[in-house]
């Protein structure tokens, strides 16, 4: 089955079933009603999958800094082109809904404790192959956004840049800044 | 002169003898070359132009700065990344650098009478001395490289130094994310002062949204300036007597299907070729560090060969050094949790090898929305094959050169501690079962003889229109089996002389 028509269907499925489901109140975080590009339920399965992909069995943090960064995944989502936005929007809906067709669970994604969305995303991970480039998007947008937060380099001895990445121009931008049209420069 | 979205606010119509569209390795070259002949030439580039104080060298920061998608571009199945950039200067803007001239078998291969070694190699060696091609020296290796060249000196595999273009390179390692100090010697550095100094008019930020055309003619290019946000801030409408698209061998098809150039055979964006690589790690008891230092410095051909028939005809994969900053390499990782966290503290002793093979599985560019690219390519079960060879002569590579153990990022990761446990492993290349990696994406307007068979003719001359050139590497007939980056300049080069 073509992977667009097989995530539309079970989108329409899931959304179906779905409404049975206990609603399990979701844990809210303030950040996700301040998103620009998710949704608040949206951000609330990305910071779940957040803390079950970047947590330990013990559901230690792998390092030390609490909580999702959700507003750095809202801006990597907002990067993405309108038709991965929309895959991965539909993706969202289907891991929301998943643990009762994939664990047994009559629960949503987001209401499971921290094991059980551990093993959700397993599932997904090591599932048919149709549903694992789900399960690839959402870690690499977690570990994209994990990594790149300085305080969690130490732990894996990484020196960071070498730039301050400031945006000052210096000696090493002058001659490109001088093929600028008249009126490029501020 | 360079115009960007900060001047481009106005609805506008422009005349040049030449527009090229992209700005990349073939794009740069051809304005280069037709700027400095006299013609007043156009450039259209959809990216920005960053100079080194934007190279901030953070991941999350220069991925949708420079890459498409903002490096998540992906085949139709979503087996294979496909990373190719944006910017003016195009991919030679984060490209790694090391440069490979186009294997004489591979051209003549294609049996073109008009396109031919003789005929290429100038370009070949014209644009190696602009761009200052230069082996790497030997106290520019790093440790990871010096371990993959440990390795295949160990076992007698055939090795050596790769060339490159740099100058001023302090190896800080961050190639991928562009270069803050300006050591690339890449169209932005090189071939862009020399274009604008002879007239070029470089508008960045810019994205060509159609080649108009009527008859047998192109008549212009249609354009829209985009804001940071991706909104349309005003249109450009560029008359030229020639139009030139280079935008790489996934944007250029796209453009060309988008402006509904005649295609009576429906050859416009298939036969892609991706050259898709694999990575397996090495993990060492001292530390590599190996996002520090040039990246990619020495290579192993033991198992590529570009001869036709007997038993070479089998060899197919190139191997080389790899590197990755944290997130990258987090996410070629398959695990999470515990796992992944006791894998991520190997991270400094990590040596990677990728493998990449001379595809002979091709794939088609299509439309999907109104600018996204519908990549459909698959990995034939050969091609699998060579890669899977790939890896494990990687391992056997690492292994020699004293890795403590070698990983393999399937889906279920495998672990081997030595030649025993590698014999026995059962390594095999699947869809979705591995992260493959393609960089070099070509071929997918490709030249050739007749206009039955081929898109272009062989001089890049788009076969059902007399003024529109093909000038990036949708050209070559088939994959290179080669990092492409000189080639492609060369092209840019080629095709700028065959315009009269
Ligand atoms: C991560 C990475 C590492 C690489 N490392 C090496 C290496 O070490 N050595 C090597 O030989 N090769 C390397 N390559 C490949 C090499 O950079 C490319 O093969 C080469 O740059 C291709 O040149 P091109 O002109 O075809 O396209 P590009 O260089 O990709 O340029 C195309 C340009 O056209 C622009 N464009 C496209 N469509 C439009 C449009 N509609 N409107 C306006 N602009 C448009 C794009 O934004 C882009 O700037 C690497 C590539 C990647 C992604
Ligand atoms: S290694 Fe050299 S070329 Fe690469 S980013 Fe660092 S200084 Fe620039």
């Amino acid at each position: 089955m073509n992977r667009r028509r097989f995530i539309k269907g079970a989108a329409a499925a899931t959304f179906t079933i779905g409404a049975g489901i206990r609603l399990a109140a979701p844990s809210a975080g303030a950040a996700c009603s301040q998103l620009r590009h998710l949704s608040v339920n949206q951000g609330r399965i990305l910071s779940a999958s957040y803390r079950a992909i970047t947590s330990d069995t013990n559901g230690a943090p792998l390092c030390d800094v609490e909580g999702a960064p959700i507003g750095l995944i809202d801006d990597l989502v907002g990067s993405l082109s309108a038709r991965d936005r929309f895959e991965l929007s539909a993706g969202l809906v289907l891991l929301e809904q998943s643990p009762l067709f994939l664990c047994g669970h009559w629960s949503r994604f987001t209401a499971l404790n921290l094991e059980q969305q551990r093993d959700c995303l397993n599932k997904w991970r090591l599932g048919p192959r149709i549903g694992r480039p789900l399960f690839t998007a959402i870690k690499e947008l977690c570990f994209l956004a994990h990594y790149t937060e300085p305080a969690h380099w130490e732990s894996i001895g990484y020196r960071g840049p070498l730039v301050s990445g400031s945006g000052v121009a210096t000696a090493l931008d002058a001659p490109y800044l001088a093929l600028l049209a008249p009126g490029e420069l501020p | 002169m360079i115009h960007t979205r900060r001047t481009l606010t106005a609805d506008q119509e422009l005349e040049f003898d030449v527009c090229i569209i992209g700005s990349g390795a073939g794009g740069g070259a051809a304005a280069y070359s037709l700027s400095r002949a006299g013609r007043r030439v156009a450039v259209i580039e959809r990216g920005s132009y960053l100079t080194p104080k934007d190279f901030s060298q953070r991941e999350e920061k220069m991925f949708p700065q420079l890459f498409y998608d903002a490096g998540g571009r992906r085949t139709r199945d979503k087996a294979i990344r496909v990373l190719h950039g944006h910017g003016v200067g195009g991919s030679t803007l984060h490209n790694i650098n090391l440069c490979k001239r186009t294997p004489e078998e591979v051209i003549a291969g294609w049996e073109l009478p008009r396109f031919n070694l003789e005929k290429f190699n100038p370009y070949l060696i014209k644009i190696e001395s602009l761009l200052g091609v230069t082996a790497v020296r030997e106290d520019q290796l790093n440790a990871s490289n010096r371990a993959f060249r440990r390795g295949v000196e160990k076992l007698g595999y055939r090795g050596g130094m790769l060339s490159h273009n740099r100058q001023g390179c302090v190896g800080s390692g961050f190639c991928e994310l562009g270069c803050a100090f300006d050591a690339k010697m890449n169209v932005l550095r090189v071939l862009v002062p020399q274009a604008v100094a002879a007239g070029a008019e470089i508008y960045a930020d810019t994205r060509a949204v159609a080649v108009e055309h009527s008859g047998r003619r192109a008549r212009g290019v249609q354009c829209e300036v985009l804001a940071e946000d991706g909104r349309v801030q005003a249109r450009l409408r560029i008359r030229a007597r020639t139009v030139i698209c280079a935008g790489g061998a996934i944007e250029t098809p796209l453009l060309l299907q988008r402006s509904g150039v005649p295609d009576p055979n429906h050859l416009v964006g298939s036969r892609l070729h991706l050259h898709p690589g694999v990575v397996a790690a090495g993990v060492f008891d001292e530390p590599i560090n190996s996002w520090m230092g040039i990246p990619q410095s020495y290579e192993c051909t033991e198992f590529l060969s570009f001869k036709r028939g007997g038993t070479d005809e089998d060899k197919r994969v190139w191997i080389i050094a790899g590197s990755a900053h944290p997130a990258g390499a987090a996410s070629l990782l398959p695990s999470f949790g515990d796992e992944h966290r006791k894998r991520m503290e190997q991270y400094p002793r990590f040596a990677p090898l990728s493998s990449m093979v001379h595809d002979r599985s091709s794939g088609t560019v299509g439309r999907k929305g109104e600018y996204g690219a519908d990549i459909n390519y698959q990995l034939n079960e050969e091609d699998c094959a060579q890669l899977a060879r790939g890896l494990r002569e990687s391992a056997r590579i690492l292994l020699a050169a004293g890795a403590r153990e070698v990983l393999f990022p399937f889906t279920e990761p495998l672990v081997v501690r030595n030649d025993a446990e590698l014999q026995a492993a059962p390594i095999a290349v699947r869809p979705l079962e591995i992260d493959v990696v393609a960089v070099h994406p070509m071929s997918s307007v490709w030249m050739g003889r007749d206009a039955h068979s081929s898109c272009t003719d062989e001089s890049g001359r788009y076969q059902q229109l007399d003024n529109l050139y093909i000038s990036d590497a949708s050209l070559y007939p088939t994959s290179l089996g080669v990092p492409p980056q000189i080639s492609t300049y060369a092209i840019g080069l080629y095709v700028a002389d065959q315009i009269t």
